[in-house]
């Protein structure tokens, strides 16, 4: 069955959940938006997405520690990090997309992620 | 010389003082005075009377007139020379008379004559010893004159009487030359202890002067030394002994009390970490020197005469340590010889403390305008890209003007923060093997637009071959992107930008040169530092802020690598950017 990739977006700034968002639906993904960690968190609960993009900068628990602990609970998951930050200080992960993005940026992500699955 | 004495003490000093240095009516006294009593004792006495009384008189008349003679001498103070001799020749003439007017030869008064000859006697010169013979001699024959010797007896009295006061005149002139000497002699050596004296007054005098500086310098240092709170001064030998300590040690250390006796070693102020910091490339020591690696570099560095400055940590006493600038001196004796070291560490903790706030608001702020722009550029083109609802031309122009002012804002951002991070010197570089051939290439392939747009042919002059070195290409290639946009943005229309690669031994030379406006002479060493802007860049108003050199210069001396400039006015800039090359590519 070939189902469209579910993407989990993680970002606290509601423009920029918004806007990853409708780049990632057009390049195919379902998408769920979480404006925290824990919030993330419970969600992960339920879902096993193909993609999560996280942003770093989170209020409570860091952007760092949700990779970290999405790395473990959910391996299959293509580990996007997103920040405005440089991208020396990203943790590892499987691609990154340094703020600003463009729509080019998050189709090539989207499509690793389908390719992986 | 005689010692100053008063007469409190010696009431016998003052009439000393007179026959110390007889007046010739002093000297004159005694003669007179026997002549009186002895007219007294030849009027009131009956066994005796003058016979005959005119000689007896001319005789007394020519010692008054001698000692009228003296008077006068004595008021015009004249003590010295023949015309004082003159009184007691005259003397002996008169008391030659008086005792021819006495009774001649069975005078009672042959003896007075004496007193004369003392004095004639006594001046200096043997000549005198024989003015006494022939006087004598002359007053001892007068009375012979009017009854002439007739006897054996009497003639020899004639000669035996002279001769006898002769050698009495010739002893006494004797001994006066001897006392003579002896007082010559004295003085003479009075008055050296007098000169020598006064030259140790002069000397004391001296001492004293150099003594008064010497303590006004000593307190206006001791005052300066007391004021010095706010830096540690520690001065130690050559093994670094502790043997001064100003009250900014005490105040920065924590130790109140140090012995400043050969006691302490500074490497107790230093952590460990510390002195592996500066014991980093430093020659090992012998086994017998007391003193750490590092610490023995940094002091053999300072015997050159040069301060030596380090950033490190010091050790307080309650264990905490403090970050200091740290400046080594050697210090030196009277003589100029080396004798040890002086420490001066000024506490940085605030100035550190300040670096990281400022760098940490700039970071905080380049986030909070990153976020914003970030989503400014991603909604344009979220609105650019709509295949359901494709723009007009005019729409996408307008799309495009906000898209390049808000990609400005992010440069712009990035640049400050990664100043920020040059600042507090913790700027992410990630180094690897790289050919710089190829980052130039991109470098000027980015900006050829730019040049073209700008009426402006840029050239690129490179060598075939790959230029292998160790260096992180996005931040040499944003080095390589400020010098080249520079040279464009600072050239007119019509001019020329070259990039090439020099290779001198074991470098690569990155030269970018324009054919621009130029930078004024006094202006080009503070072309690197943050927010300059040249004259020329106000004046034409190219835009920028004055950071991409400051930026571009980090990341070259992050790489070990210099950078340097020349230009010439309104002829062009040649900017340098030489960076070391692999040493076995």
């Amino acid at each position: 069955m070939n189902e469209s990739p579910l993407a989990l977006v993680v970002d606290d700034s509601d423009d920029q959940a918004e806007l990853l968002r409708r780049y990632l639906e057009r390049a195919g993904c379902r998408v769920v938006t979480a404006a925290t960690a824990e919030q993330a968190l419970l969600l992960l609960d339920d879902i096993r997405p193909a993609l999560a993009v996280v942003d770093l900068v989170l209020p409570g628990i860091s952007g760092e520690e949700l990779a970290t602990r999405l790395r473990r609970t959910h391996p299959e998951c293509l580990l996007v990090i997103s920040s405005v930050l440089d991208s020396s200080r990203y943790p590892e992960a499987d691609a990154v997309l340094p703020k600003p993005f463009t729509g080019a940026q998050v189709a090539r992500v989207a499509e690793q992620a389908t390719g992986r699955g | 010389m005689t010692p100053p004495s008063d007469g409190a003490r010696d009431p016998w000093a003052r009439w000393y003082a007179i026959l110390d240095d007889p007046s010739p009516l002093v000297k004159q006294a005694p003669t007179f005075l026997v002549l009186g009593m002895a007219v007294l004792l030849t009027l009131t006495v009956p066994d005796l009377q003058f016979a005959p009384f005119a000689t007896a008189l001319a005789g007394m008349i020519v010692v008054l007139t001698a000692t009228a003679l003296a008077v006068v001498l004595t008021i015009q103070k004249i003590d010295a020379g023949w015309a004082v001799l003159v009184i007691p020749m005259a003397d002996i003439l008169g008391l030659g008379l008086f005792r021819a007017g006495t009774g001649g030869p069975t005078s009672l008064f042959a003896g007075l004559i004496l007193l004369p000859i003392v004095w004639i006697a006594a001046a200096p010169g043997f000549r005198w010893v024989l003015v006494v013979t022939g006087l004598t001699a002359l007053a001892l024959v007068i009375p012979f004159l009017s009854n002439p010797p007739t006897s054996g007896s009497e003639w020899l009295r004639i000669v035996i009487t002279p001769v006898v006061f002769s050698i009495v005149a010739a002893i006494i002139n004797e001994l006066a030359r001897v006392a003579r000497i002896r007082a010559e002699e004295a003085e003479a050596l009075a008055n050296e202890r007098a000169a020598a004296l006064e030259e140790n007054l002069r000397i004391v005098a001296k001492l004293q002067e150099s003594d008064q500086r010497y303590r006004e310098l000593l307190e206006m240092f001791r005052s300066v030394w007391n004021a010095t709170t706010a830096q540690a001064v520690v001065g130690t030998d050559r093994n670094g002994l502790v043997v001064i300590w100003n009250p900014g040690a005490s105040a920065l250390l924590g130790y109140e009390d140090i012995d400043t006796e050969y006691a302490v070693r500074i490497d107790r102020f230093f952590p460990r970490s510390a002195l592996d910091d500066l014991s980093r490339g430093a020659p090992p020591t012998g086994s017998d020197d007391p003193l750490p690696a590092g610490l023995r570099a940094a002091l053999v560095a300072a015997d050159t005469g040069e301060p030596v400055t380090r950033d490190l940590e010091l050790l307080r006493m309650n264990g905490t340590t403090v970050p200091v600038r740290l400046t080594l001196t050697n210090r030196r004796d009277a003589a100029g010889e080396p004798v040890g070291y002086l420490m001066v560490a000024t506490d940085e903790t605030r100035a550190i403390e300040v670096a990281r706030m400022k760098d940490e608001f700039v970071g905080m702020i380049s986030h909070e305008l990153r976020t914003p722009l970030s989503s400014i550029l991603g909604y344009i083109e979220l609105l650019r890209d709509d295949p359901q609802h494709p723009l007009t031309d005019e729409q996408l122009q307008f799309l495009a003007v906000a898209e390049r002012n808000a990609r400005r804002l992010l440069k712009l951002v990035g640049d400050l923060l990664f100043t920020a991070q040059v600042e507090s010197r913790q700027f992410p570089l990630d180094t690897r093997e790289v050919d710089l051939l190829s980052i130039v290439s991109a470098s000027v392939e980015t900006a050829l637009p730019l040049a073209d747009a700008a009426g402006i042919s840029l050239v690129s002059e490179l060598p075939p071959g790959p230029v292998m070195l160790r260096a992180d290409p996005v931040r040499i290639g944003q080095a390589l992107d400020n010098l080249i946009s520079n040279a464009v943005k600072f050239t007119p229309r019509g001019g020329q930008v070259t990039v090439g690669i020099g290779l001198p031994a074991g470098e690569a030379v990155v030269t970018v040169r324009d054919t621009g406006m130029g930078i004024a002479p006094d202006e080009l060493d503070r072309l690197f530092t943050r927010f300059f802007r040249a004259t020329t860049a106000t004046r034409n108003a190219v835009p920028g802020v004055g950071l991409g050199l400051n930026i571009t210069k980090a990341i070259v001396t992050a790489h070990g690598g210099t950078m340097d400039v020349s230009s010439d006015e309104g002829v062009g800039t040649e900017f340098r950017m030489v960076l070391p090359l692999l040493s076995n590519p």
